[in-house]
C-alpha cells in the first residue's frame, strides 16, 4: 500500500481508484468477509468505492445543465441536447458455446465521464483504452461471477500492460484481455466495446460499467492537465499512465443476470449519440 | 465539389451538418445575389458551414439531424430487454449567449438559448472517444435565416476564430467575414479531482460590417486524423499526432465542420455594433 500512496500523487486517475477500496474496504473485507455496499470515497478524491467500484467523489455527480434565462431567452432556439447512449448486450454462453441468456439494456454516464468528454473536446486529453467491468449487486464476493482477485469484479481489458488494465489487472480484479474498441463513422456513428470473460464461480451480474482513460500533460491543482495534450491517442493506447480515468458509464440492473461457474460472459457496449 | 456525390454515398455522418440549411436556405440566399457555385469546401451554397468538402446533394431524412434520433438510437430486443436497468443517457448541452452592444459598450439585446448537436457532431465525438480524431481549433459562425446577415464577405456570415491561418478559420474565413480572438476554455473541475462543473466554453466577439440579422448559429470544430480530409475514406486508425499539433495543423487538411447548430428568432444588428457570443458546452 505504500507504493500505491505514492502512485496516488501522480495524475494517473485510474491509479487512485482502488486505494480507498484497499484501505477503506479492506477493513470491511477483513471484518465481514465481503465488500459492503457502494459508498462514496472522501470528497475531493477519485477513488474506488466500496468493493472496488470506480467512483469519483466530491460534487461531481452531475454537471450543471445550462439553464435558460427565461426573460431573455431566444424563444426560437432549439432547446434540446444530444444524448449519449450506452447500449449493453450481455450473452451468457455455456462452455460449448450455446446461448444460455441474452440481455440488453441501457446505461448512463457516470462520474468522470463528463470531464472525460470535456477533456477530449478541449484537447487536454487524448483518448486511451477502455475497459468493461461488472459484478453482482453490491459487489458481493459470494455472488459475483468473478472472485479470484482482491475485489469481486470481472474486467475485460484490451491490455494488461497499459492503463487501465495495468492497474486493475494487477491482482485487483479478475481480468480477461481481448477487449476490442471499434468506432464507426457511418449514419449514427458508434463506439463499440466488446469482449468476454469466463465466470470463475456461480453468481450474477447486477452492476456494470465502462471505464475510460485519456492522456494529457502535467496536472494542475485540480488533478487535471493544464494545457493541451502533447500525447497522441496511439501513444496513450500503450501508456502506463493516464491523466483522465474512471467510470464513463454504469448502471445497476434491477434483475441481475444469473451466471454459472465456467460460463462465458460476452459483453458488447455500443456507445452512441442521438 | 465534383466529388460531392461520392461523398454522400459513403456512410460519413459528418456530412449531415448543413444540408438542411443548404436546401432550406439556399434559394433565398441565391435570390439575395450570392453565388451558389463558388463556395469553397466546407461551405454550402447558402454560405452555411458544413463538413469540409461536403456535398449538397441528396439530403435524406436519415441524415437530417432532427430525424436522427429514431434512426440512431440503439433498440433493445423487446423480448429480452432488462426493463429494470437505468435507461437513461447523458445529455450534451450547448448554451449560447449572444449580446449585441453599441460601440460605446451599451447593451442593445441579450439572447440565450440552447442548441442541438449537428449530425456531424456525433461523428466528431465518437472520433474523439476512440482516438481516431483529435481536436484542433473551434469556431463560432452566425448568419441570417434570410436576407442580409450582420456580416458580409463572399457570404453573409460572421465567423469568430482563434486564427485565420489554421482550420477551421483557414477553411471559412476566405469566404466569411471573420474576427479573431475566440477563446476556448475547458473547465475540468475547480476543487477536487472530480468536482464539476465540467464545461467547454467558446467565447469571442465580432463587429458587424453591415446591418442585418443573426438567425442561424453554429459552433464548428476542426479535428485531425490519420488521413487528411477525404471524400471517400473515413479515418481508419488511431491518430498518431497529438492535440497540441492539431491546433496549428494546416496540412493535410483536417476534418472540420459544424458541431452544433441552432435557428433562433432573428437578432437585428446594425453595422458597427458588437456581437459578443459565449457558447458553453456541458454534459448532464
Amino acid at each position: 500500500m505504500i507504493s500505491k500512496t505514492v502512485f496516488l500523487s501522480r495524475p494517473c486517475r485510474f491509479l487512485t481508484a482502488a486505494v480507498v477500496a484497499a484501505l477503506g474496504l479492506g477493513l470491511n473485507l477483513s471484518a465481514i468477509g465481503q465488500s459492503g455496499s457502494p459508498a462514496a470515497a472522501p470528497p475531493g478524491t477519485l477513488a474506488w468505492g466500496a468493493g472496488g467500484v470506480h467512483i469519483a467523489t466530491g460534487s461531481s455527480a452531475s454537471a450543471p445543465a445550462a439553464n435558460e434565462r427565461s426573460a431573455q431567452k431566444g424563444s426560437a432556439g432549439l432547446n434540446q441536447g444530444i444524448k449519449m447512449h450506452g447500449h449493453w448486450i450481455i450473452d451468457i454462453k455455456n462452455a460449448d458455446g450455446s446461448l444460455a441468456h441474452h440481455h440488453e439494456f441501457e446505461n448512463s454516464i457516470q462520474y468522470d465521464g463528463q470531464n472525460y468528454l470535456i477533456g477530449l473536446m478541449s484537447g487536454y486529453g487524448a483518448a486511451g483504452l477502455w475497459e468493461i467491468y461488472f459484478s453482482s449487486v453490491g459487489a458481493m464476493a459470494s455472488t459475483s461471477p468473478c472472485n479470484t482477485a482482491t475485489y469481486p469484479y470481472c474486467a475485460i481489458v484490451a491490455s494488461t500492460t497499459a492503463q487501465p488494465g495495468l492497474f486493475i489487472c494487477n491482482g485487483l480484479y479478475t481480468c480477461a484481455t481481448g477487449l476490442t474498441i471499434t468506432p464507426t463513422f457511418g449514419v449514427g456513428p458508434t463506439l463499440t466495446l466488446a469482449g468476454s470473460i469466463v465466470a470463475t464461480q456461480a453468481g450474477s451480474i447486477g452492476f456494470v460499467g465502462t471505464g475510460m482513460s485519456a492522456c494529457g500533460g502535467a496536472a494542475e491543482g485540480n488533478g487535471f492537465p493544464a494545457s493541451i495534450s502533447t500525447v497522441t491517442p496511439a501513444a496513450c493506447y500503450t501508456s502506463t499512465t493516464t491523466s483522465f480515468s474512471g467510470t464513463a458509464t454504469s448502471t445497476t440492473l434491477a434483475s441481475p443476470i444469473p451466471v454459472a461457474s465456467g460460463q462465458i460472459i460476452q459483453v458488447t457496449v455500443v456507445l452512441s449519440l442521438s | 465539389m465534383i466529388s460531392n456525390s461520392a461523398f454522400l454515398s459513403r456512410p460519413c455522418r459528418f456530412l449531415a451538418a448543413a444540408l438542411v440549411a443548404a436546401f432550406g436556405l439556399g434559394l433565398s440566399q441565391t435570390a439575395c445575389g450570392q453565388s451558389a457555385t463558388s463556395q469553397p469546401p466546407g461551405i454550402s451554397a447558402t454560405g452555411a458551414p458544413r463538413m469540409g468538402g461536403g456535398p449538397l446533394a441528396a439530403l435524406t431524412a436519415v441524415h437530417a439531424p432532427g430525424a436522427s434520433t429514431a434512426v440512431d438510437a440503439p433498440k433493445p430486443a423487446s423480448s429480452q430487454n432488462d426493463a429494470g436497468a437505468i435507461n437513461q443517457g447523458v445529455k450534451m448541452h450547448g448554451h449560447w449567449i449572444i449580446d449585441v452592444k453599441n460601440p460605446d459598450g451599451s447593451l442593445v439585446e441579450h439572447r440565450d438559448f440552447e442548441n442541438a448537436l449537428e449530425g456531424g457532431g456525433q461523428g466528431f465525438l465518437i472520433g474523439l472517444m476512440s482516438g481516431y480524431l483529435i481536436p484542433g481549433n473551434y469556431m463560432i459562425v452566425m448568419g441570417p435565416q434570410s436576407g442580409n446577415g450582420a456580416c458580409v464577405a463572399t457570404f453573409q456570415w460572421c465567423g469568430i476564430v482563434t486564427s485565420l491561418t489554421t482550420y477551421p478559420g483557414a477553411g471559412y474565413c476566405g469566404s466569411y467575414y471573420c474576427g479573431t480572438g475566440l477563446t476556448v476554455t475547458p473547465n475540468l473541475g475547480s476543487s477536487g479531482l472530480s468536482s464539476g462543473p465540467f464545461s467547454l466554453v467558446l467565447a469571442g466577439s465580432i463587429t458587424a460590417n453591415q446591418t442585418g440579422t443573426i438567425g442561424s448559429v453554429y459552433s464548428l470544430i476542426s479535428t485531425c486524423a490519420n488521413i487528411g480530409y477525404s471524400t471517400t475514406v473515413n479515418p481508419t486508425a488511431m491518430e498518431t499526432s497529438s492535440p497540441v499539433s492539431c491546433v496549428s495543423q494546416t496540412s493535410p487538411e483536417p476534418w472540420y465542420g459544424p458541431l452544433s447548430q441552432a435557428n433562433i428568432t432573428p437578432v437585428s444588428v446594425n453595422s458597427g455594433q458588437i456581437v459578443q457570443v459565449t457558447v458553453t458546452i456541458t454534459f448532464s
